[in-house]
């Protein structure tokens, strides 16, 4: 009965300091994208920082259940360089949880006007182990098999690895076109692998109302995405590669708060079965204004 | 110790260092980027860059009430963290009743929104759909009235 008790406080305590820090921030309504693991042309804003939590549920067929994620915090250097910073986790049934490792990664918008197609280039380190199941990208011949995995295991095997991806992003009537192409290398000496990641999305409405409102059409942003591996450069091509397709749907709430889920299928036997991905997500405007006020 | 191990720890080493000083590098730079801007920078909209077609586009909701309506709502929630609640600039941001801006055509000023002039810190609004992008363009035309 104490432990419960004690429990609930911990819970109230953390929720009370979750409200205090939400008030203590000035709050805008985001326009994000509903993708998960396709990236567009869009850049944060500069000097907002956004804190987002997404997990994964995962009901692979041949291996154990699990919930993954990974805690983000995305930041707008520049208007055309963002920076994230991303924690990952897991826990999996009967196997208890862990950290998995961290990841740094930068965006830059090359091109100063709006195109056809707008690219970015992106850049990433990771630092992660085996045991990791955020499943961020699919590259090479990444499979279901890989899930099995104990992760006593798996956390043993350590992957620092550079990441590339050409991002092309498109904005046409309402709709967003996205393609990302993934090169992936490993910092010990193994062959560069590939993946990719296509997305599409749209508002449920283009106008505005005048009103303000919380759950009106033009808050809420529809799409799907596919993505999966392309293998490694000695072994290029689809063959032995696991796929995932998603529908999704993006609330943005008044308050700057996102929120995010796409039920998630393998496409083929290389694939988990089902995930479910979802994402919160809260934008701090003008962050670097808020900071520069704390030291002074 | 084997070669084996201290290489191991030769790249646990070396990862560490770069990741710290990868982190240490994009505070410092942000921190001089966000705190080198100026108000001499005057603003960040470059008007007289667009290009001719930008000038005879038309606002779809030109003297439209509703659409300044939900174009004030947009500017609250996209807009005012840098050009301030009264749209007159904060920091470096451009004041909106500026007569360079107040003056210039509505398609001038729809393609200064989708653009941007993200080297000077303005982001592009391209993922905004169009007819949001004029609501906002309807409303900024509203406050020439209160200058």
């Amino acid at each position: 009965m104490a432990k419960r008790r004690s429990y609930v406080g911990r819970l109230l305590l953390v929720s009370s300091l979750a409200c205090l820090v939400w008030s203590a921030f000035p709050r805008s309504v985001k326009a994000d994208k509903p993708y998960f693991i396709t990236y567009d042309d869009e850049m944060e804003e500069p000097g907002n920082l956004e804190v987002s939590f997404n997990p994964v549920l995962g009901l692979p067929h041949t291996a154990p259940n699990f919930l993954s994620g990974w805690t983000e915090f995305e930041y707008g250097a520049t208007g055309w360089w963002t920076t994230e910073f991303y924690l990952d986790v897991q826990t999996t049934r009967g196997q208890g949880g862990l950290f998995t490792g961290y990841r740094w990664e930068n965006r830059f918008h090359p091109l100063a006007d709006e195109h056809w197609i707008n690219p970015v280039l992106y850049v990433e380190f990771e630092n992660i182990n085996g045991a990791d199941k955020a499943l961020a990208e699919i590259v090479n011949h990444d499979s279901v098999d890989e899930l099995a995995e104990l992760n006593d295991e798996a956390r043993a095997q350590k992957e620092r690895e550079i990441e590339t991806k050409l991002i092309l992003s498109s904005n046409y009537r309402g709709w967003n076109f996205s393609e990302n192409f993934i090169g992936e290398k490993n910092l010990a000496n193994k062959p560069w692998e590939f993946g990719y990641a296509v997305g599409v999305s749209r508002p449920l409405a283009l106008e505005a109302s005048p009103q303000a409102c919380g759950f009106c059409r033009e808050n809420l942003r529809a799409g799907a995405e596919i993505y999966g591996g392309l293998g490694t450069w000695n072994e290029f091509g689809f063959r032995g590669t696991a796929h995932y397709l998603g529908p999704l749907l993006n609330w943005d709430l008044p308050g700057g708060i996102g929120l995010r889920i796409s039920p998630t299928f393998g496409l083929n036997r290389n694939s988990a079965r089902f995930l479910i991905r979802f994402g919160v997500s809260y934008e701090i405007p003008r962050f670097d204004r808020i900071v520069r006020r704390w030291f002074r | 110790m084997n070669s084996a191990m201290l290489r191991q720890w030769k790249i646990k080493g070396w990862a560490c260092s770069a990741a710290f000083a990868g982190v240490a590098l994009l505070l410092a730079a942000s921190w001089a980027v966000a705190g080198g801007r100026s108000k001499e920078e005057g603003p960040a909209v470059r008007l007289s860059e667009a290009p001719a077609s930008a000038q005879s586009l038309r606002n779809p909701f030109a003297g439209d009430e509703k659409a300044a309506a939900a174009g004030h709502k947009l500017f609250e929630q996209h807009c005012a963290s840098c050009h301030g609640a009264d749209g007159r600039g904060l920091s470096h941001a451009a004041n909106l009743h500026a007569p360079a801006i107040q003056n210039a055509p509505p398609g001038v000023l729809f393609w200064a929104l989708r653009n941007g002039r993200i080297r000077k810190g303005m982001p592009s609004w391209s993922q905004l759909p169009d007819q949001q992008l004029w609501q906002l363009v309807a409303y900024l035309k509203t406050l020439k009235k209160e200058r």
